[in-house]
């Protein structure tokens, strides 16, 4: 055993990061604009809009993979927001209840573009072809992690099943606590864990070059 | 080698692992090469993932999505809230709805419009049978002026159509002459659709079709309000991935609601 794996072993498991509980909903940055929407402040909700576009954004965008259609589908999770949230009943943050209607905006779409499928088949045929890194447009925005690298990165979290990277993209990405992501996807927390450790593990077989056993 | 750690090494990252369980897989990645391999690149990819930049919209979407609700305000797709119901309202509307239907079933000739949903109201529509637009084959095919017409096979998607219209006429009082039987028939019904709502949301929106955007659905939020669970439909609902969901769940987080206010009102 080498001095590099020693040290990989000292570092030691990452300890979970985010355990904390949910705060009430007085305790919620955005209980005072939410109760003034509610009450039928169209200023509030714009407000609110303002304040949570980039978060809802990011998420449709790591979702679909293609920055037009996260563009409408944000403005749509925000419309759906409008219409059903008059009735979110602030049990949980309302950041927790928007990542909820984003995220299923986000699954709407998804399945109703077929050529998304399409994009994802012909990654997973590049994948099986041994190649991993498709040619596509650079975004400058990439430039801290390398806009190939980060594309790449992209491409992967599309060849998950839409639960999975789901899970992986609220967890690693968003940084929501197993509690919260359990909420957003009402699912079991048990359910959510296992979705973010076989998600990882794909894309770890997806990003990762092959090695041969040491 | 063997009993490699693999399937446990996601777990094991996030200290998700008992005592136990880690000690083993730490003990394992001491002589297993492989899996530490598979640790490091886990960790690297958990790295890339971290590292993702955090993109913003290109544009402020405020403008375009408050011009949108606008926009769709004008349409007024949704209604605000549904009313609020105290007991003897439910009971009204329910008795309007029965008695609807046993006027339907017994000597209306034309058929029932099923599109026609909540929004349109139908004022004195006992009286204005001939002038409904036909159509409903189901209530067509199932009108037989007799009792059998009252078994539940026959009265299930009828009673769901008249509900469909019945809010629209509600009239509230004169009806509590109805058998209470018929009343608990109904509301089993309603109860093994919620059973299959909950049992499989998406199974359940397929089958249904866009006929969950009619108001008869909106009888079934009411129900499933009474019963306590409109808030946990609208839940499992909100998590399901079918285009219907957002149809649905908006009748089940208004009864839900209606419900709470009316708890804290005392009402309930």
């Amino acid at each position: 055993m080498s001095a590099a794996d020693l040290q990989l072993l000292e570092r030691g498991a990452v300890v979970s990061r985010r355990t904390a509980e949910p705060q009430g909903f007085r305790a919620d940055p955005d209980a005072e604009l939410v109760e003034r929407w509610q009450a039928g402040d169209a200023a509030a909700f714009a407000q609110l809009v303002g304040r949570h576009q980039a978060r809802v954004y990011r998420l449709v965008l790591r979702m679909l993979g293609n920055a037009e259609e996260a563009e409408d589908v944000a403005q749509e999770a925000f419309l759906s927001l409008h219409r059903h949230g008059r009735r979110f009943r602030r049990e949980a943050r309302f950041s927790t209840f928007l990542y909820r209607v984003a995220t299923n905006a986000a699954l709407n779409r998804r399945r109703t573009l077929s050529r998304l499928r399409a994009r994802e088949e012909e990654f997973g045929r590049r994948q099986a072809a041994g190649d991993h890194l498709p040619a596509t447009p650079r975004d400058p925005e990439g430039a801290a992690l390398g806009a190939e690298v980060q594309e790449r990165v992209q491409q992967a979290l599309m060849g998950l099943s839409a639960d999975l990277r789901a899970a992986i993209v609220l967890y690693d990405i968003e940084g929501q606590s197993y509690r919260e992501i359990s909420r957003i996807l009402d699912i079991p927390e048990g359910t959510v864990k296992s979705r973010i450790h076989r998600a990882r593990g794909a894309l770890r077989t997806l990003l990762m070059p092959v090695e041969g056993e040491s | 080698m063997r009993g490699c750690v693999g399937e446990d090494l996601g777990a094991y990252l996030e200290g998700d692992l008992e005592v136990r369980e880690r000690a083993r897989v730490e003990a394992h990645l001491l002589d297993c090469g492989r899996c530490r391999n598979e640790l490091r690149d886990l960790r690297a990819t958990v790295a890339l993932l971290r590292r993702l930049p955090t993109p913003m919209p290109p544009r402020d979407l405020t403008p375009a999505v408050m011009a949108r609700i606008d926009a769709e305000g004008r349409r007024s797709r949704w209604p605000q809230a549904l009313p609020p119901l105290d007991g003897p309202a439910v009971l009204g509307l329910l008795a309007a709805g029965l008695a609807c239907l046993a006027l339907v079933g017994l000597w209306q000739p034309g058929g029932v419009d099923p599109a026609g949903s909540g929004s349109e109201p139908a004022p004195q529509r006992e009286a204005t049978g001939p002038q409904i637009a036909a159509g409903d084959d189901a209530i067509r095919r199932s009108r037989r002026p007799t009792v059998e017409a009252w078994s539940p096979a026959a009265r299930l998607p009828r009673l769901q159509r008249v509900a469909s219209f019945s809010s629209g006429v509600a009239p509230l009082s004169g009806f509590a002459e109805l058998p209470q039987a018929a009343t608990s028939q109904r509301e089993r019904e309603f109860d093994r659709q919620l059973e299959r709502l909950m049992g499989d949301p998406a199974a359940f929106l397929a089958r249904m079709g866009p006929d969950v955007r009619g108001e008869r659905f909106a009888r079934l939020a009411q129900h499933a309000a009474r019963r306590g669970a409109a808030g946990q439909v609208a839940n499992r609902l909100i998590a399901v991935s079918h285009p219907l969901a957002d149809d649905l769940a908006p009748r089940f987080l208004a009864a839900s609601l209606a419900a709470d206010l009316e708890r804290s009102a005392g009402l309930r």
